[in-house]
């Protein structure tokens, strides 16, 4: 646990607000990673961030320290992109759905890596629930399998072998969305 | 290293978890094998890829989730006091049901509600289907107690009175016995009384005695 979660931690946990808040400061990047990867929509990042930090919240007091913060809030994270997806089926986004936004000099350029992104993006959310787990942790997060064992309940060999499954079923996904890896090979 | 286990080990390889030894191993097999090293190229690139994909930036609004928390606080009191008063309100009722034994009962065309026994007590029929003319307003009648019901009354206050006997003969005994001590007490006082006189008389009679001889 960072040293600023440690000073923060009796001032969050008994209601602080101003100490609660600088918790979501240092956390609402990485949550918000974690559950895009998760659900695969940028659109409802904003509210399952904000119900993140209000379960967190309300759970505050039931919380005990035992130097796991984010695998808390990773695990309440996880349970309400759970809880989300059992409400509604995932939405595989739509490859025609580009935003370019004003400023940008290239939009045709921009828009093809939007579209890169979208199709890596929907070949994650398409992985099953188990792998999509450990890649996000591992890969954009940089959890180690130790902590993501304690955190998931899950031995740490498993886990490996999970995102070496997660890491092979994205290439074959992703080959023909690869034309540097296609060319590479030739 | 063969083939099968340096591609086992390439992911680790890919995300730093090898030992400098073993990082060592695996490199010196890439440099000698295409296959695995086309192999790494490609967890490479898919490693780029998954890097390009930009996750929204989000900004979490604090004000609104504390009001939203205090709105679940709020509700959650609310409800809480609501299946206290239930809970209140069904024991209530209970105790009600216990100590009048109420009796409430539908029947054709009636809904009979009674307390007390069945031959004692009130009785109340009300008739909701029927006609306005028909509809039988709240109707009472009070039946005398029997002298079965009343036996079990008298044969707690008999009861009652006998223990106010008992009691009462109890304390005209220990009365008795006080005033007993107090005259024991009184009998000993006077002897102690008169031993004492005797024992001064008998001193001064001394002293008088000494004082004549010298």
């Amino acid at each position: 646990m960072d040293n600023d979660e440690t000073d923060l931690f009796p001032g969050w946990q008994s209601g602080d607000a101003s100490a609660f808040s600088a918790l979501v400061r240092r956390w609402q990047g990485p949550m918000a990673r974690f559950l895009f990867h998760l659900v695969g929509e940028r659109e409802v990042v904003q509210d399952l961030c904000q119900e993140v930090f209000l379960r967190a919240f309300l759970a505050a007091p039931r919380y005990r320290e035992k130097g796991e913060l984010s695998a808390w809030l990773y695990r309440i994270a996880l349970n309400v992109a759970r809880d989300r997806t059992r409400r509604r089926r995932l939405i595989v986004r739509s490859m025609a759905n580009c935003d370019i936004p004003s400023d940008v000099s290239e939009p045709g350029v921009h828009c093809e890596q939007q579209e890169t992104s979208d199709l890596v993006g929907q070949a994650i959310a398409e992985l099953p629930e188990p792998l999509r787990i450990v890649l996000i942790l591992r890969h954009y997060e940089g959890v180690n399998f130790e902590k993501m064992a304690r955190l998931l309940g899950t031995p740490a060999s498993t886990l490996k072998s999970r995102f070496a499954a997660a890491l092979g079923r994205l290439r074959q996904r992703l080959r023909l969305f690869a034309p540097d890896n296609e060319e590479s090979k030739k | 290293m063969n083939c099968t286990h340096v591609r086992g080990r390439l992911s680790d390889l890919l995300y730093e978890e090898l030992s400098s030894g073993e990082i060592e191993q695996v490199k010196e097999h890439l440099t000698q094998c295409p296959a695995c090293k086309s192999e790494y190229d490609s967890l490479q690139d898919l490693r780029r890829m998954l890097d390009g994909v930009r996750a929204p930036t989000v900004s979490v609004n604090t004000p609104g989730m504390f009001r939203q928390a205090l709105e679940i606080h709020s509700r959650r009191a609310r409800r809480w006091r609501r299946a206290a008063v239930a809970l209140a309100g069904l024991a209530a009722t209970v105790l009600a049901v216990i100590l009048f034994r109420l009796e409430i009962r539908a029947g054709s065309n009636q809904v009979v509600i009674r307390w007390g026994s069945s031959t004692s007590g009130i009785e109340t029929v009300t008739n909701p289907k029927s006609e306005p003319s028909e509809h039988h307003t709240a109707e009472a009648s009070y039946v005398p107690a029997s002298e079965a019901e009343l036996q079990p009354l008298r044969g707690l206050i008999h009861a009652l009175d006998a223990s106010m006997d008992q009691l009462s003969r109890e304390v005209e005994n220990r009365d008795q016995r006080q005033q007993h001590n107090i005259v024991r007490l009184q009998e000993q006082v006077t002897q102690l009384r008169v031993m004492f006189q005797r024992q001064m008389a008998t001193y001064l009679a001394d002293s008088s005695k000494k004082g004549e001889n010298r």
